[in-house]
């Protein structure tokens, strides 16, 4: 078994909020909502130097800093390292102000450069050029119209996109959202708050604010909707809430628990875990009629099923052998195939969006993210932190979203599935835990 | 709830198991237990601060994001006490081992006793609320409490006491008695609490 070790010692705070905001002297929209804060692991092996020069602009202040949120999108990836803007030799905006001759000696392949034009109104348009600056060509270009002042975030991380599609190959989760829900101490009395977020921990907004507790939120496909589960009405349920809170729906009260919603890859059906008929057990619910198909029987537990990508199994948690392991069950012929070995506790079985790889919660002393290949059957353990659960994919499978103990604090962590670079996000005033990382929005 | 009061519980508990045949014990005091409170109607959250509508080209950035607010329920449970009968009532606890739901000897002996008392007592019925402690993966420790809360109901049926009688709850890892991230507050917290109303 590989071990790979993110060294706690290397992470530095950084307040992105606060930085932005003595730089530029300006101040960004008051957000009801604390944000996540993000500690960034500070190692760079192998990582790609890159110029994000920052952005032209014709305004008095601008909303966002663009070229701020591209560089620490990039930086966050742990697969690039944009320079400093006090090295860059030039900060041109126009593909006809680059002069290539004077970038070289940086040993940079790629610069992007843009400019950003207030028309007006809080809207504004954004160009964005990104260069090789050894072919001495545009790569691409691209142009955003009469784009609303809050959403330049969002601009930002479809850049960050973008350059990330085309030096990798793989496409960008940078404009994404994540849910995870917060726990705090007001008053005494203990306050769940089941939260959406940017990828990056900005822009918080509550979805459903409790007394009780909330768990497991799991997005649908079409990241519209969340499926979680509370405790409003004094033991679990499970509730589908559109984003927008127009939409609320208890989708299973049964007697027993109610656990562990999972939206199938079509969007159609969701399973879940019940009690109803004796122990848990993975249950699937046509959403259309609401029909319920049992898919395991057994005396012992099952529980958290994830779908394959295709829809056709589910990998669930079961504790038949004694102890949780990983399990998959073919849903066409009921046939059901054991998927962990490796130690006493595999639980809370997680699919990469490729299939290839699981991720769980393992137990051997402590409790880590494992990550099971399913190709070459290897088993690493990914992190070394305290009291790591509930592992989350990226929608590209380029990260692993995670909850974790830190200083008696709850807080998330980011890991990449070759255990090498890590970020820690937290609240100020609070716990966070039980994350889940969103799909793709639309382009 | 302060681990201080739980051992108090913890040291009921075991004395209750030891007085297991000779009668009432007397574990009454204030806690989190008791009684769920009815939810306020839901609210719709004004003036969400959602990220706004959509760009007016070339992009789809999402959707605009309100959120639901359920009311301020009153804190957890009750007092627990004296009933008007000056019957005692008892919030007494089994405990565990880590992944385990199988009860030991003396904590059969426990639920024994109060299979017993609810025997004694045809008007009452009894909620049993199971826990674990934080570690693992909390909708397995949802499933795992509810399987040590069936295990405390198997042994109060076997001693006579009708299934419809006892409710089953599962809390799984969300409502720590201790909330210390240490063994001794792990050992609290893996927990059936005993609920006899």
């Amino acid at each position: 078994m590989q071990l790979l070790k993110a060294n706690p010692g290397l992470f530095k705070s950084i307040m992105l909020t606060a930085s932005l905001a003595g730089v530029f002297g300006f101040m960004l929209p008051t957000q009801a909502q604390a944000r996540l804060t993000i500690e960034i692991n500070e190692s760079y092996e192998n990582a790609l130097p890159i110029a994000i020069v920052p952005f032209a602009f014709n305004g008095a202040a601008m909303p966002e800093n663009i070229a701020q949120i591209v560089r620490d999108d990039l930086r966050r990836s742990g697969k690039f390292k944009p320079l400093p803007v006090g090295s860059l030799p030039a900060q041109p905006s126009l593909a006809e102000e680059v002069d290539f001759e004077q970038w070289r000696p940086l040993d940079v392949d790629n610069m992007l450069i843009g400019k950003v034009v207030d028309m007006g109104n809080d809207r504004y348009q954004i160009d964005v050029r990104f260069m090789d600056v050894l072919r001495k060509q545009q790569v691409f270009g691209k142009r955003w119209s009469n784009i609303p002042g809050k959403q330049l975030r969002q601009i930002g991380h479809l850049i960050s996109d973008l350059i990330y599609e085309e030096l990798t190959g793989v496409r960008g989760a940078f404009n994404t959202q994540i849910a995870y829900v917060t726990l705090k101490n007001e008053n005494g009395k203990r306050r769940y708050t089941l939260e959406v977020a940017d990828a990056d921990g900005y822009n918080p907004q509550p979805i459903l604010r409790s007394p009780k507790p909330i768990m497991s939120p799991s997005w649908s496909p079409d990241g519209k909707k969340l499926a979680y589960v509370s405790f409003e009405k004094g033991r679990s349920y499970i509730i589908v809430q559109s984003l927008d809170g127009k939409y609320r729906e208890t989708l299973a009260s049964f007697s027993g628990i109610n656990g562990a919603p999972a939206w199938s890859p079509d969007g159609l059906k969701m399973a879940m875990t019940l009690s109803k008929d004796g122990s848990a057990d993975i249950y699937v619910m046509d959403l259309q009629t609401r029909a319920l198909k049992r898919i395991t029987r057994d005396w012992s537990i099952e529980t958290e099923a994830a779908w394959a990508p295709d829809g056709r199994s589910i990998y669930f948690n079961s504790d038949r052998r004694g102890q949780p392991q990983v399990f998959q069950v073919f849903l066409d012929s009921g046939e059901i195939k054991r998927i962990t070995y490796e130690g006493r506790y595999n639980a809370n079985p997680e699919v990469s969006p490729d299939g290839r790889y699981i991720a769980v919660v393992h137990g051997q002393g402590g409790f880590n993210i494992g990550l099971q290949d399913l190709q070459t059957s290897q088993f690493n353990v990914l992190t070394h932190t305290f009291l790591d659960e509930s592992p989350t994919f990226s929608p590209n499978g380029e990260m692993i979203l995670y909850a974790m103990n830190q200083n008696d604090k709850g807080k998330l962590a980011i890991v990449s599935p070759d255990g090498k670079t890590s970020q820690i996000l937290s609240v100020q005033d609070g716990q966070v835990r039980e994350p889940a990382w969103g799909p793709f929005l639309n382009r | 709830m302060t681990t201080a009061w739980t051992k108090t519980l913890l040291l009921a508990g075991i004395m209750a198991a030891l007085t297991a045949l000779s009668g009432c014990s007397t574990t009454g005091g204030a806690g989190d237990g008791g009684t769920d409170t009815d939810l306020q109607p839901l609210e719709q959250q004004m003036g969400g601060q959602g990220a706004g509508g959509r760009p007016a080209e070339d992009v789809d950035l999402g959707v605009e994001i309100h959120g639901i607010e359920i009311g301020n329920g009153v804190a957890d449970g009750s007092a627990l006490g004296q009933d008007a009968q000056g019957l005692m009532t008892y919030q007494p606890i089994v405990y565990f081992g880590f992944d385990q739901s199988i009860l030991s000897e003396e904590n059969t002996a426990l639920v024994k006793h109060y299979a017993q008392v609810l025997m004694d007592n045809p008007e009452k019925t009894v909620k049993l609320e199971g826990h674990t402690d934080e570690r693992g993966s909390p909708e397995y420790n949802l499933a795992l409490a509810e399987k040590r809360a069936k295990a405390v109901a198997q042994v109060m049926m076997l001693f006579g006491v009708n299934e419809k009688r006892i409710e089953v709850i599962s809390f799984g890892e969300e409502q720590p008695a201790a909330l210390e991230h240490t063994e001794e507050a792990w050992t609290l917290n893996r927990r059936v609490e005993i609920k006899i109303h």
